[in-house]
């Protein structure tokens, strides 16, 4: 017991006390088993918590006092309607499906590996983005089973002096559609009967 | 199900060409000349398929008859979603002709693993057998192509593997789908044209 009681003195002014100490200190206090942990403040005097609080408070008031209202203003939020032009593209398959609700990506003139925007198309397959200098801009849609469409977006100078929209953008697979669409298809059943037929005759000769 | 051009990486794309060519060449040897014109009608039914387009949920998907074209060609399914696919990059730029190797490989693989997995049963004489045999080589095929493109994803980027899953997900719906296709065309096809059962090359 003797020991023990040296060793709370030794502490008494130590802050970093290890979980061992602080069973020995519980010892010493006689706190019961099962009872929560002392807080680590328990094994110091009064007085000296007394004097740490004051320090912390000293030293707490002359910094909050020297924060300037803007970096509390930071935090706030707001909103005003911009007045940059906007593209907006709409992509779809070549069977005329509307790309709906896939991820889309547009990489600035300036910067081909780093994103400028991402975000999803939405129910019409449309996505928009405000272009911040002139160049081709580039938007790439992908969905979840592989396919990938890709649109150039050629941004002229006039664009940012209210001077117009942009120039149509660079399609890189026309949608076959409707009559062109059935004769591709005609065209493509043609093409494996004939190539089975010539087979067929060079067999014959 | 079509991967289409920048998603793949070199090794995975030079990998499904050597797939694809080893299929083709062999399918090409094992089928018969006088077969040619069943392999390109089974051809042409799979360029028509990708047209059809099958609403799931909020999404959709288009056939690919993938089942029935192996049950029908077995090793000559190759060389005949060889060229259908290259029609399809072609006329309706599905895919892309670069990504054809991996697209080829992805689809006539699990065509001919189901010839060859449930042909024996399809031809059976118990009908109830074959039915369900051709049910399930049809679902087998879509779900085991969605598998292979999910890994040739998932081995061009590491990034893809939430997306490989989806793939697999998205054809769950798809595969009982074309799994009931492919049980009543091999129904149809056991009553009329038994024969046609047995794979190019193979009668």
């Amino acid at each position: 017991m003797r020991s023990f009681a040296r060793h709370s003195g030794d502490l008494a002014g130590d802050v970093s006390v290890s979980s061992r100490t602080l069973k020995t200190v519980g010892q010493i206090h006689r706190v019961k088993e099962g009872a929560p942990v002392p807080f680590r403040g328990a094994c110091l005097p009064k007085k000296a918590l007394e004097h740490r609080s004051a320090i912390c408070i000293c030293l707490l008031v002359p910094v909050l006092l020297l924060a300037s209202p803007d970096s509390a203003r930071a935090h706030g939020v707001g909103y005003r309607q911009a007045v940059k032009s906007a593209v907006a593209i709409e992509f779809y398959y070549s069977t005329g499906e509307t790309m709906a609700y896939e991820e889309f990506r547009v990489y600035s003139p300036q910067d081909d590996k780093n994103t400028y925007q991402s975000g999803r198309t939405d129910e019409f397959g449309r996505c928009s983005f405000v272009p911040e200098s002139p160049g081709t801009w580039r938007v790439v849609v992908s969905d979840m089973e592989g396919h990938r469409a890709e649109a150039s977006i050629p941004i002229p100078e006039e664009f940012f002096d209210g001077g117009g929209d942009p120039r149509p953008i660079a399609v890189e697979s026309p949608m076959p559609e409707g009559l062109d669409l059935y004769l591709r298809a005609a065209l493509g059943v043609s093409v494996l009967f004939n190539a089975a037929a010539a087979v067929r005759l060079r067999k014959c000769m | 199900m079509h991967v289409s051009e920048g998603f793949l990486g070199p090794q995975v794309l030079a990998a499904g060409w050597a797939v694809t060519a080893a299929g083709v060449a062999w399918g090409l040897k094992k089928m018969d000349e006088g077969e040619i014109v069943r392999v390109s009608m089974a051809s042409s039914v799979f360029f028509l398929a990708s047209l059809v387009n099958v609403k799931v949920g909020p999404s959709s998907a288009h056939l690919s008859l993938i089942g029935p074209v192996g049950l029908i060609l077995g090793w000559s399914a190759f060389p005949a979603i060889f060229t259908a696919l290259l029609l399809q990059a072609v006329l309706f730029q599905f895919g892309g002709l670069l990504v054809l190797g991996a697209n080829c490989a992805a689809m006539a693989l699990p065509a001919v693993l189901a010839h060859i997995v449930f042909g024996s049963f399809v031809r059976g004489a118990n009908d109830k057998i074959a039915a369900a045999a051709s049910f399930f080589a049809g679902a087998f095929a879509v779900l085991a192509s969605a598998c292979i493109v999910g890994l040739l994803l998932f081995f061009s980027d590491r990034e893809m593997a939430l997306t490989a899953k989806t793939i697999f997900a998205a054809h769950l719906p798809l595969s009982a789908v074309e799994g009931a296709v492919t049980l009543f065309m091999a129904l149809f096809l056991r009553r009329t044209f038994p024969d046609v059962l047995r794979g190019a090359g193979q009668r």
